[in-house]
């Protein structure tokens, strides 16, 4: 029979000190009663500390990936937000789908920036848009309605426009847009659920076609099958959620270790110097986002090739009109809807990651929406001013750059709150 | 590699399995390469500065031991050794800022004009603990010096000095102690490795899960302190970072002498409930005990200590508490913090003094009532303290006291209280946790004492929940180790 050793660790009370023998069932019984304890004991100490709720996202068939509906999420990955999601899966409270009356109801669309689960709900630019509007216009209630989701491209936001916000009968859709817009339109392989999206393509007429290859084949792989598998436990543990967080800073550590080891003693290198990719042109195209927080370097190495930041912002520049005919596309269908729904839509530029804004992009935004006669209006200078780390953490705004932000807004979108739809 | 860091437990867990499978002449052979790569996992290159320092050492000790003769001038060139290589390390860009800051401000007065600028500070980085280590060859020479054996075996004394437990911020270790346990290390005692996995577990909470979360609180108010800050964000920031550098230091060491006890070795113990100490004396009785027991054993004593007229022995206090609180750091708010510690010291002594020759001050101060005043006296002194040695100046010190004590503004803008809640859950949890193990030790309470002994699978879970819960509990960004910068 299997025997365990049992003891009791008493350095102060010897006389306590005794080593018993417990039979293997004892021992499996005793082991599932810890167990149990120590599960329940770290799901309430999590619950009521609010961590491990950093999950919540889960697979779409449409948008490919969505918010969970009640959610309570608390990230801590940049700065300390907290946000509850209502039953529809938005960063708000509970919202009745029919408006009531005397009510201006503007649906913002867009991803993280929008979102913003980085600082408190009464400091997101959403909210302070509402209050500034509702003390410039007494007598209407304004209702600005987040339905920002973090890692969404531009035609994720045009579907969750299409499937969600119009069913809350939006009298405005406000649409961020951001200067890697043109970047996360780019197909590339999922390596996790947030780029297992579906992707857009426009032929030549500018007619949209959505394809769900890479989302599909994500979910067929390993990682996809765990995250179906695990969907409930991701959904109400507390315990998976700080797994999932550890699991994510285990591999950083592992990544760090092998980056480390090659230079041992040597700071740990950062992240500016390596990007993957091919060499056709639109993998060269890269992100402002990849190098927001870091001078511009004089080199880049893309897979095993060192090439000039001018070839570089070349060829980012190449990408973006290269893949330019497909955001307008997106733009174009997203104004059909809005006139269909008899709604407004206004464009306002945000800035990148960290503050930086890409000059050609805004100004293809620029050119767009002219030819399309939304309103557009850029302001992103105006918070430059301002020392970036009190307006970013690392990529976001900090509740100082929501309220910058809302203060560069609130007029443009105040102006236009009566404006009529312009048929393209 | 820092003890609460991803790598450390995965090193840790293969030495103990390398060091308990090995042969027994291996070990501590085994044990001088593990703190080695501990230590040069930072800059490779300052390895053989420890190592200089270990031969240097071990033959100013053999010399000491065999030629007595001279020990005089074998202890002054030890202390030259040593206190040379902490100066230069720790304090060179300190005296040349102060330098340079002295020509700048008697240049209008000088007979011939001079380029203060052209004093340009130094690149130095500060070795890890080598504060400590140097105090640690101090300590050894001294008592060599007064007639204690050497250490004969290199290898014990190599393993002595690069110990990788207290290696980096202590506990500073006595010689005496640490060889006496080294013919002791023959068996593995499962008792004594529970004790080890319940201290490093004890540790690593009170590191991330509690000072971590603290140090957001503390350093939202204190890197804000130049800007108009509200007296309960001053309060706030200032408390918080009383109870940071408690449960940092005190995690770190917990978390140092729980390896070493798995290892089979005792560590000196370096806290005991600091903040509940009745007088400042007391306070130094249980905080960061093996430093200040050093500088009580080589530095107060050697100045004349209290056996001397009470001007000289204050001046003595005086002198230990500055040169303690610049050991800390090359600044001159941690002299004002520890010049803040010599006055409260002084005047602690006098009042003693003072209470001895009065009876019903005795009683009032045994009475239970009289024991919490104290207590809280106490602790607000060091917490006014703190406030020197978390200031990046003696300008933003005062500037924080300001905020305290005469700006009475009540609203509180610029803490973020959404950090609050996995810290009070984590506060809570250590409570109990502090409270039951007081019970357990008092015999008044031995009913409490548990009849059921867990099984080590049982044990082994409830160990994962705890370490699980800690993690849990931690902020996204660890804050490094206070004392590691001394």
């Amino acid at each position: 029979m299997m025997e365990c050793k049992t003891s009791i660790a008493t350095e102060k009370v010897p006389e306590l000190k005794r080593v018993v023998k417990a039979t293997w069932y004892q021992c499996f019984f005793q082991t599932l009663v810890v167990l149990v304890f120590v599960v329940l004991g770290l799901e309430s100490i999590f619950a009521l500390a609010g961590v491990g709720e950093e999950e919540y996202l889960k697979p779409d068939p449409v948008l490919g990936f969505a918010p969970m509906p009640n959610k309570h999420v608390n990230k801590k990955d940049e700065g300390l937000g907290q946000a509850q999601y209502n039953e529809y899966g938005l960063p708000e409270p509970a919202l009745p789908l029919d408006k009531p009356a005397n009510t201006y109801r503007i649906a913002v669309i867009g991803d993280s920036f929008v979102e913003a689960l980085q600082v408190e709900r009464k400091d997101t630019f959403c909210y302070r848009l509402g209050q500034a509007l509702e003390k410039k216009y007494p007598g209407t209630h304004f209702e600005v309605m987040n339905f920002g989701v973090a890692g969404y491209n531009l035609g994720q936001m045009y579907l969750r426009m299409k499937t969600l916000a119009f069913k809350f009968h939006p009298d405005m859709v406000l649409l961020p847009v951001r200067s890697d817009t043109t970047f996360v339109l780019r197909p590339t392989p999922a390596i996790g659920l947030t780029t297992a999206r579906p992707y857009f393509f426009a032929d030549g007429k500018g007619q949209l076609s959505v394809d769900y290859t890479v989302y599909k084949t994500w979910l067929r792989t390993s990682a996809g099958r765990r995250m179906q598998m695990t969907g409930w436990l991701r959904e109400h543990s507390h315990i998976w959620g700080v797994v999932s967080v550890a699991v994510q800073q285990l591999l950083g550590w592992q990544q760090g270790l092998v980056e480390g080891t090659k230079a041992w003693g040597a700071a740990v290198t950062n992240k500016q110097t390596a990007f993957a990719g091919t060499t056709d042109t639109a993998n060269k195209m890269q992100s402002t986002t990849n190098d927001a927080t870091v001078a511009a370097p004089k080199t880049f190495k893309i897979g095993n090739t060192v090439v000039s930041s001018k070839s570089y912002y070349d060829a980012r520049d190449k990408g973006i009109r290269y893949f330019w005919p497909i955001v307008d596309a997106i733009i174009s269908a997203i104004q059909k809807e809005c006139i269909t729904q008899n709604c407004r839509l206004v464009m306002v530029q945000l800035p990148g990651a960290g503050g930086i804004t890409n000059p050609l992009e805004t100004a293809m935004f620029k050119q767009t929406a002219d030819r399309l006669g939304i309103p557009f209006a850029d302001n992103t200078a105006a918070l430059a001013k301002h020392p970036v780390n009190k307006v970013y953490y690392q990529i976001h705004f900090t509740p100082l750059g929501h309220e910058l932000y809302t203060k560069q807004i609130e007029s443009f979108v105040g102006q236009n709150l009566y404006s009529k739809a312009v048929k393209p | 590699m820092l003890f609460s860091s991803i790598s450390y437990f995965i090193f840790f867990p293969i030495v103990f399995a390398l060091y308990w499978i090995a042969p027994l002449r291996a070990r501590r052979a085994l044990l001088l390469v593990a703190s080695y790569v501990f230590y040069m996992s930072w800059i490779p290159a300052y390895g053989l500065l420890i190592m200089l320092l270990t031969v240097l050492n071990y033959f100013i000790g053999w010399s000491l031991e065999s030629f007595r003769k001279h020990s005089k001038v074998l202890l002054v060139f030890g202390l030259i050794v040593n206190l040379g290589t902490l100066c230069f390390f720790k304090y060179t860009n300190f005296l040349l800022a102060n330098l340079s800051d002295l020509l700048r401000a008697v240049a209008p007065w000088m007979p011939f004009s001079f380029d203060a600028s052209s004093i340009q500070q130094v690149n130095i980085i500060l070795p890890l603990g080598i504060s400590f280590f140097a105090f640690e060859f101090i300590h050894y020479i001294c008592d060599v010096y007064k007639g204690s054996k050497a250490i004969r075996s290199p290898i014990d004394f190599a393993l002595f000095a690069a110990f990788f437990p207290s290696q980096i911020a202590g506990p500073i270790k006595r010689y005496q102690d640490f060889i006496e346990q080294l013919p002791n290390e023959a068996k593995f005692d499962p008792q004594l490795c529970n004790q080890g996995i319940v201290l490093l577990l004890q540790g690593l909470f009170k590191k991330i899960a509690l000072s971590d979360n603290l140090a957001l609180l503390a350093n939202q108010g204190f890197n804000s302190a130049n800007t108009a800050l509200a007296t309960s964000d001053a309060w706030i920031a200032a408390m918080a970072f009383t109870f940071q550098i408690y449960f940092d230091f005190s995690g770190y060491t917990d978390m140092g002498r729980g390896s070493a006890l798995m290892l089979g070795y005792k560590l000196p113990d370096n806290f005991n409930f600091p903040y509940l100490a009745t007088s400042m004396s007391d306070f130094w009785k249980r905080w960061h005990i093996s430093l200040s027991t050093w500088l009580r054993d080589y530095l107060y004593v050697p100045l004349g200590g209290g056996r001397c007229s009470p001007l000289r022995k204050y001046y003595n206090l005086m002198v230990t508490m500055l040169l303690g609180g610049l050991w800390h750091g090359a600044a001159w708010h941690f002299v004002a913090w520890g010049g803040l510690h010599g006055g409260l010291l002084i005047v602690n002594h006098k009042y003693s003094d003072f209470v001895e020759r009065r009876p019903w001050l005795q009683h009032a101060h045994a009475h239970p009532v009289g024991k919490v005043l104290s207590i809280t006296l106490t602790f607000m002194m060091v917490l006014v303290s703190w406030v020197f040695f978390r200031a990046e100046t003696v300008t933003h010190a005062l500037s924080m006291l300001k905020s305290m004590f005469l700006e009475f503004e009540a609203s509180s803008a610029v803490l973020s209280m959404s950090t609050i809640a996995p810290l009070c859950v984590a506060l809570s949890v250590y409570s109990i946790y502090a409270l039951l193990n007081r019970m357990h030790d008092n015999s008044s309470f031995v009913f409490l004492r548990p009849r059921l002994s867990l099984t080590i699978p049982a044990r082994a879970a409830l160990y994962l929940g705890v370490a699980f819960a800690a993690v849990g509990l931690a902020p996204s960004a660890p804050s490094p180790f206070i004392y590691f910068q001394f």
